[in-house]
């Protein structure tokens, strides 16, 4: 499998009053095409630096991020901006939307500003695959409703429809699962694992070891380093969570989770 | 505690802080600009008139034989009875426009010793040497003359060259309303120039008169039925200075309006304040500070702010108002301006006490708030309808970007009414006043003063001969000999002339006689006027006349009307009423038919003349000019600005002022406002920026939000303009005599050019004061409500 994100020596440092703070430091890494790879690490480790600074929402203090051949580190704003709309998907712990916004429009929104120029889809495409999306996820029935008129479950998963909608390459996740209760979780998951099975990369940041169970690979940062990383290999089905969780667990005992 | 908070906040507020600031000052200067404009000048022209020991009648008379021994008489009786105090004499000697180089005629007069007096620039007295001319301000200007300049002239055999010595402050001749004009010489160059001439009966004389009981006189004076060419009273004397009046009144409905639009900014930048700091609320009155202390903390902050904002403003204004009263000046004698500055700080006194009052009740929401809601942040969770009116999905090829910008606007209607408010505030007051000055710059406008409006206006001097010789064909004669030599040289041009009378008019229910100016057209027919209501004057005892004088002598369409031009009183019946700022609005309209006599005239307007249809006006008018250069030969807009003096310049000026404070004021608002929404947006602004909406289209999406409001306020202001227009500008109007003035409306220029100028302006503003999305990083997600 080819790599769709290549990181090498990623550094970032904020500097506050004049003092400097390294949040990452030489973070070296890839997420291979289809490839599901979850960040853990403790509190302040750098996990979601680390995601921000990949996906360009954030800007790296040194080395480069290699995203399907593109240099993210040497794209203009407007150019990361567009590869963001364009080829990545994110979604975030706190179920961000515009409040002004139905649900349904909050989906088709970002598809809507991607139809400009040559060769995009027309408004009927899009509508048409706002539509198989909210089926699939099942929110269809809260379509016209207002974001604060569904349950928490339901907006996330129509944030995940949100980042799906222009067919990115990868979704960065933030905690995908971080405010949602045990059943919510599990269906945000299952939606995850089979986008990731439909061939999408997907990297994310997770406190959750049975979320991070269900990832192909986890790297452990400590400290804006990585510490380590382990393979877990493809998650097949429900049958061998416990066996995968369990292996995590262990390994992030050693790590000194 | 309260100077630490107040320190805190004015650092972190600083943007906000300083376009209030900017507000308040903007306020100050046009609020004590316009108070003290308006008190200067209602006082200016009280002192003018005091200290020019203005007369409380005046009158003017033709020739110096026996019209002069009949009210000379007359006055003498008066003087008897105690109704006259004082009468000055002023005859004027006239010199012929061919024998002057004024290019115009002269009308030399001594210096008036004690009524109507004249001031130099200095507002000193002029005292004129032999040799020397005096000219009044209005014809200086007219006539490009300076101190220093000569004026040669031809008395009789003897050619004279005298030197102005000063530029006058004329209190008699001062405003272009009043009509008259008039050169100050000494004694020793008047007798000299009056020796010079040979016929000493052609002059005019001039009589200000003091009287014990004005009213009385002026009853006794029309009823003797004195041959006098025009009486003007102190009363009628002060309106004609109403021009000056009416911009200082401007100003102050600037200066309301620009208050009306600071409110509504304070009012949101408090609620707005509020809103951020509502858990800071909260929690002091959780620890137990009374709501007082808390709204002391605002209040003492927006009292820095007020009186900062007040000083700097009344400061501001004083050269603000000097710049303003600049051209009045220079007309009028005015005091020293001494009680300017306590005056400019009184009215930021009250703009300060407004400011205070107006935060006090906005801050009333504190009392009202309970600790809970407050440290909840005053949201209890509840929503109360749907959020989006509109659909994106149903918004067809609707660009994502003016859908969200659209959205916005609907989902917050609440959030966008102080823009609202102050863009329909800006329209407006963009909208009426140039509606009044396109009105009266107009060529239209020249029928206000009862003139028809025609191609050409022509003085040419041979009025004079054609009173003396009181033959109507002689005049018709001399025009029919006008257009032949026009037409040797391929101009076809028609020429008629209006002759003035000032006969005495009553009617049957207003015996009083009274004299009021009459016109009639030769060669022209009176169907050509504009009229109000009725059908114009065709029979030879039919008339016109202005809605006032209709009013003045109570009649009503079809009433008799009887005037007096000799002993005969002949009767007239009205059949139309039509509008003028002639003679203050008081005059009357002959039939073309009507039987007159040019030996009872009192002058003639100018000459007018309409070409043949498809000649090219202004190519016509200079080739007529080559013709005959001895005639003053003007179209209508040089027509208008004899008649309208320096008026048209000040109506440039502020036209120019007018869009300049809309624009700056609706940038300043657009700014602050584009800034707090900024400020309450920057969750979504971040969470669109994550998912890869560029900073060019957040920008664009902030800007044009803005741009919407600006564009449907323009369209609710030309509405509420159109309202308005009517109202208001025949109201300002109203006060010159005219009672239902016909608006030239350019829309072009006022309902597309200038809203157009502003909402660039504001979509400037709108566009740098949303470049702040720039500074917003994904973190602030985190602030989304």
């Amino acid at each position: 499998m080819s790599s769709s994100l290549k990181v090498k020596d990623l550094c970032k440092t904020y500097v506050m009053d004049k003092r400097q703070n390294n949040v990452l430091k030489n973070v070296s890494f890839s997420v291979s095409e289809g490839e599901m790879v979850a960040i853990m690490g403790p509190s302040g480790s750098g996990k979601s630096t680390l995601l921000y600074t990949v996906s360009g929402m954030d800007k790296m203090t040194a080395g480069s991020v290699d995203f399907f051949g593109k240099d993210l580190s040497s794209l203009k704003p407007d150019e990361l901006s567009k590869v963001r709309l364009v080829e990545m998907g994110f979604i975030f712990q706190q179920m961000y939307m515009l409040k002004n916004l139905s649900i349904y429009d909050n989906i088709i929104l970002p598809a809507y500003q991607a139809e400009k120029g040559k060769g995009g889809r027309s408004r009927k495409e899009i509508n048409e695959q706002a539509q198989e999306l909210m089926r699939k996820l099942d929110i269809m029935q809260v379509a016209d409703n207002d974001i604060n008129e569904v349950s928490g479950g339901q907006l996330q998963r129509a944030c995940i429809c949100r980042s799906l909608i222009n067919h990115p390459k990868i979704i960065f996740a933030d905690e995908p699962t971080g405010s949602l209760n045990k059943q919510a979780s599990y269906e945000v998951m299952e939606e995850l694992n089979r986008i990731n099975r439909e061939g999408t990369s997907v990297l994310l940041v997770t406190h959750d070891v049975r979320v991070a169970a269900k990832s192909d690979r986890v790297v452990y940062l400590v400290d804006g380093k990585i510490e380590d990383e382990y393979k877990l290999g493809r998650f097949q089905t429900e049958q061998d969570i416990r066996e995968r969780e369990r292996i995590l667990s262990s390994w992030l005992m050693e790590m000194g989770w | 505690m309260f100077i630490q908070i107040l320190k805190k906040d004015l650092k972190r507020k600083k943007g906000m802080n300083l376009i209030l600031f900017l507000l308040l000052i903007i306020s100050s200067i046009f609020l004590a600009g316009g108070v003290n404009n308006l008190l200067l000048t209602m006082n200016a022209i009280d002192y003018f008139f005091k200290e020019a020991n203005v007369s409380d009648f005046y009158i003017k008379t033709k020739g110096q034989g026996e019209n002069e021994i009949r009210i000379e008489k007359w006055m003498e009786e008066m003087e008897a009875e105690g109704l006259i105090e004082n009468v000055e004499k002023y005859p004027y000697l006239m010199i012929e426009k061919e024998d002057n180089s004024f290019d115009s005629p002269l009308y030399l007069c001594k210096i008036r010793k004690e009524q109507n007096l004249i001031f130099d620039t200095d507002n000193q007295p002029v005292d004129l040497k032999p040799g020397e001319i005096a000219i009044p301000v209005s014809q200086a200007e007219q006539k490009g003359i300076e101190p220093g300049d000569e004026i040669r002239f031809r008395a009789g055999e003897k050619e004279i060259s005298l030197q102005v010595k000063s530029i006058v402050k004329d209190v008699l001749f001062g405003s272009p309303f009043v009509g008259f004009d008039a050169q100050y010489i000494s004694e020793a160059d008047f007798a000299m120039v009056e020796n010079a001439l040979s016929r000493k009966d052609g002059g005019i004389t001039g009589y200000g008169i003091s009287s014990s009981d004005i009213s009385e006189l002026e009853r006794r004076f029309y009823n003797e039925g004195l041959p006098v060419f025009t009486t003007i009273s102190q009363k009628e004397l002060r309106t004609c200075y109403v021009m000056d009046m009416l911009f200082a009144v401007f100003l102050m409905i600037i200066s309301i309006c620009l208050l009306v639009i600071s409110f509504v900014i304070l009012r949101f930048s408090i609620t707005f304040t509020l809103h951020e700091e509502f858990k800071e609320i909260g929690v002091m009155k959780a620890i137990g500070i009374n709501s007082l202390a808390i709204r002391g903390i605002y209040l003492c902050k927006y009292f820095v702010l007020s009186v900062a904002g007040a000083l700097s403003g009344a400061f501001f204004s004083i050269p603000f108002s000097d710049f303003m009263m600049g051209s009045i000046e220079k007309n009028v004698y005015m005091p020293k301006a001494q009680g300017n500055l306590w005056l400019c700080l009184a009215c930021g006194g009250i703009i300060v006490l407004l400011v205070m009052l107006f935060c006090y009740i906005c801050t009333g929401k504190i009392k009202r708030l309970m600790v809970i809601e407050a440290i909840k942040s005053g949201s209890n969770g509840e929503r109360y309808g749907k959020s989006s009116p509109i659909s994106l999905y149903k918004s067809g090829k609707l660009p994502a970007l003016l859908f969200l910008a659209a959205n916005d606007i609907l989902s917050s209607k609440k959030k966008y009414i102080p823009l609202f408010i102050s863009f329909i505030i800006g329209i407006i007051m963009i909208i009426l006043p140039l509606n009044a000055v396109n009105t009266l710059k107009s060529d239209s406008v020249i029928t206000l003063f009862g003139i028809a409006k025609s191609d050409v206006y022509i003085t040419s001097h041979k009025e004079e001969a054609w009173i003396e010789d009181g033959d109507m064909n002689k005049m018709l004669a001399d025009l029919e000999h006008m257009e032949e030599i026009y037409a040797r040289e391929g101009i076809r041009v028609k020429l008629y002339s209006e002759v003035l009378y000032f006969p005495y008019v009553s009617s049957e229910t207003n015996k009083d006689k009274s004299s009021i100016m009459a016109t009639q057209a030769k060669n022209f027919d009176t169907e050509n006027y504009r009229y109000l209501d009725g059908e114009p004057p065709k029979l030879s005892n039919e008339l016109a006349m202005t809605a006032l004088s209709a009013e003045e002598l109570n009649v009503k369409m079809g009433d008799t009307v009887w005037l007096q031009f000799a002993e005969e009183k002949i009767p007239y019946i009205l059949t139309a009423t039509f509008e003028s700022f002639n003679n203050l609005g008081y005059s009357i309209r002959l039939s073309e038919t009507a039987e007159t006599d040019l030996k009872y005239s009192a002058g003639f307007y100018d000459i007018q003349g309409n070409f043949q249809e498809g000649t090219d006006v202004e190519a016509a008018i200079s080739k007529m000019r080559e013709i005959t250069p001895d005639y003053e030969i003007k179209n209508t807009r040089e027509r208008i600005a004899v008649s309208l003096g320096g008026i048209i310049e000040r109506l440039d000026e502020i036209k120019a002022l007018i869009v300049f404070v809309v624009i700056v004021i609706n940038s300043l608002v657009t700014i602050l406002l584009c800034r707090t929404f900024l400020e309450r947006d920057k969750g979504e602004i971040a969470l669109l920026k994550s998912i890869g909406f560029s900073n060019g289209f957040l920008q664009a999406w902030q800007s044009i939000r803005i741009g919407m409001i600006q564009l449907i306020s323009v369209f609710i202001g030309i509405l509420f303009s159109y309202l308005l227009n009517d109202g208001m500008i025949q109201y300002t109007f109203g006060i010159m005599g005219t009672s239902q003035v016909e608006l030239n409306i350019v829309p072009m220029e006022v309902y597309v050019g200038y809203p157009l100028l502003v909402l660039a302006g504001v979509l400037a503003a709108a566009y740098i004061a949303a470049s702040g999305v720039k500074r917003f990083s994904v973190q602030k997600m985190n602030d989304m409500e």
